[in-house]
């Protein structure tokens, strides 16, 4: 048996942050991935780094601009976003939200349609304003992940890909080892972090996490001139101008399905890139000659409020499970630091995060996904 | 090279990328421009939830329902 402290459940952003959280506080870690690290959902979004919805918004926006220089490599963090509305209805809905972040002391301003044009390029005349949010920003998932693993490596922790976590050991109350089809790892403590997998993992351990997975379509063009700012989200899409000048974007109705412990049984494309395309070639005119050279749908998991599920079980009691609900890459630097506090300290020393708490689906309808239309088509 | 880092047999190594390259096309010319109209009153940036997106402060009180009548009224789910 091979001992570690801790055992981490894939190696997403979410489970790589907590790893490299635990090394830094001289924790002997062990990343145990189905696959590669960061190279489904986590290493391929629109890199949005701000979350005022969640609890960890604070220390998400406090975090990200020292992540570089906290993690030895590059992030290719940005800040600043802004959000082109392109009908009027829209228009009335990004006024409504900047007025609430202007009462929440987010740092916001408006926009008319030649200062959208200023800042942003490749859009064009045909939208009504936008919202500048001068908090927040995005970075780049790719080499966010990799710079997590490499900076998690660097503190001695240690990245086992190809490796499906198949069962755990149990004694005493506590899971005491992590099992793969090759080896079993020894722990004090385990956090499962497995994304769209976490409730076939968890059910093994005799804990119910009410989940339901999704494939999200994103398009990615060839690059464009560099725009000022490249977090430029609206007409209810999301995404990123990258360094290299690609756009970057996803939205819209996604597609909900069953996945098993070793993910979806496919990976297609689908048609909503077309639909995307639409929206994209709307919000930013002047980019609609560029070939999209890629797709790309990830599988993606949310729970019944759409919230994250952080929380450190009672029985198992050295168990925490991990699920962002679909919303996970911008707030890493922050997960993985709660996450290191309930694994350390049995509670987050931040903020408060009882809001994340499973138990607050306790009694939740068997049918909630039904209830939700979150069924797979069949 | 990756079976040897891994320390596992090579044919368990999968392929790196699931999916085949598009035929790259302009987005003007991929776009479906006459999309149906449920699409567009079903879509949302993200997944519809509600109480996804609703600023932390303002979980739990009055300015929740305004919110989700702001932003998710008429919509899919």
């Amino acid at each position: 048996m091979s001992g570690s402290d801790v055992v981490i459940v894939g190696g997403g952003v979410t489970g790589l942050s907590a790893g490299w959280w635990l090394a830094r506080s001289g924790v002997k870690v062990t990343v145990l991935d189905k696959f590669i690290v960061g190279w489904e959902a986590s290493g391929r979004n629109g890199g949005g780094a701000s979350h005022y919805s969640s609890p960890l918004f604070d220390e998400e926006q406090r975090l990200w601009p020292q992540m570089d220089a906290l993690l030895g490599y590059p992030t290719e963090h940005q800040k600043g976003r802004i959000l082109i509305a392109m009908t009027e209805r829209q228009w009335e809905q990004y006024r409504f939200i900047a007025e609430r972040h202007t009462r929440l002391n987010h740092p916001v301003e408006l926009l008319d349609v030649k200062q959208v044009q200023e800042a942003v390029p490749l859009a064009g005349d045909n939208c009504f304003g936008g919202v500048h949010y001068k908090f927040g920003g995005h970075a780049n998932p790719q080499r966010t992940v990799q710079a997590y693993a490499w900076a998690l490596q660097d503190l001695g922790g240690t990245i086992i890909q190809h490796s499906p976590v198949t069962g755990f050991e149990t004694a005493g109350g506590k899971v005491t080892g992590v099992k793969t089809a090759n080896a079993t790892y020894g722990c004090d403590a385990v956090v499962v972090a497995a994304g769209p997998q976490i409730p076939q993992l968890m059910a093994q351990l005799g804990v119910d996490v009410p989940l339901a997975a999704a494939r999200a379509e994103m398009i990615i063009t060839e690059p464009a001139p560099m725009m000022p700012l490249g977090g430029v989200d609206g007409h209810k899409i999301y995404g990123r101008q990258t360094l290299r000048g690609n756009l970057a974007y996803g939205g819209g109705p996604h597609e909900w399905l069953d996945v098993d412990a070793n993910g979806p049984a496919a990976r297609p494309s689908t048609p909503l890139a077309r639909n995307l395309a639409k929206r994209l070639a709307e919000l930013l005119p002047k980019a609609a000659h560029l070939n999209v050279i890629r797709s790309w749908a990830g599988v993606i998991e949310n729970s019944p409020d759409g919230r994250p599920i952080i929380d450190r079980l009672t029985s198992p009691d050295n168990v925490v499970v991990a699920s962002m609900s679909s919303v996970g890459f911008g707030l890493s630097p922050a997960s993985g630091h709660a996450i290191r506090d309930l694994v350390i300290d049995g509670a987050c020393s931040f903020n408060n995060i009882d809001l994340l708490k499973l138990s607050r689906f306790d009694g939740l309808e068997k049918d909630w996904r039904e209830k939700r239309g979150w069924m797979p088509i069949s | 090279m990756l079976a040897i880092e891994s320390d596992k047999p090579f044919g368990t190594i999968p392929l790196a990328s699931h999916r085949a390259p598009v035929r790259p096309l302009p987005l003007k010319i991929l776009a479906e421009w006459d999309e149906p109209a449920a699409m567009d009153a079903a879509w949302d940036v993200w997944f519809g939830i509600p109480t996804q997106w609703v600023p932390v402060e303002d979980i739990g009180t009055p300015y929740q329902d305004e919110h989700r009548e702001m932003l998710y009224t008429g919509m899919y789910t």
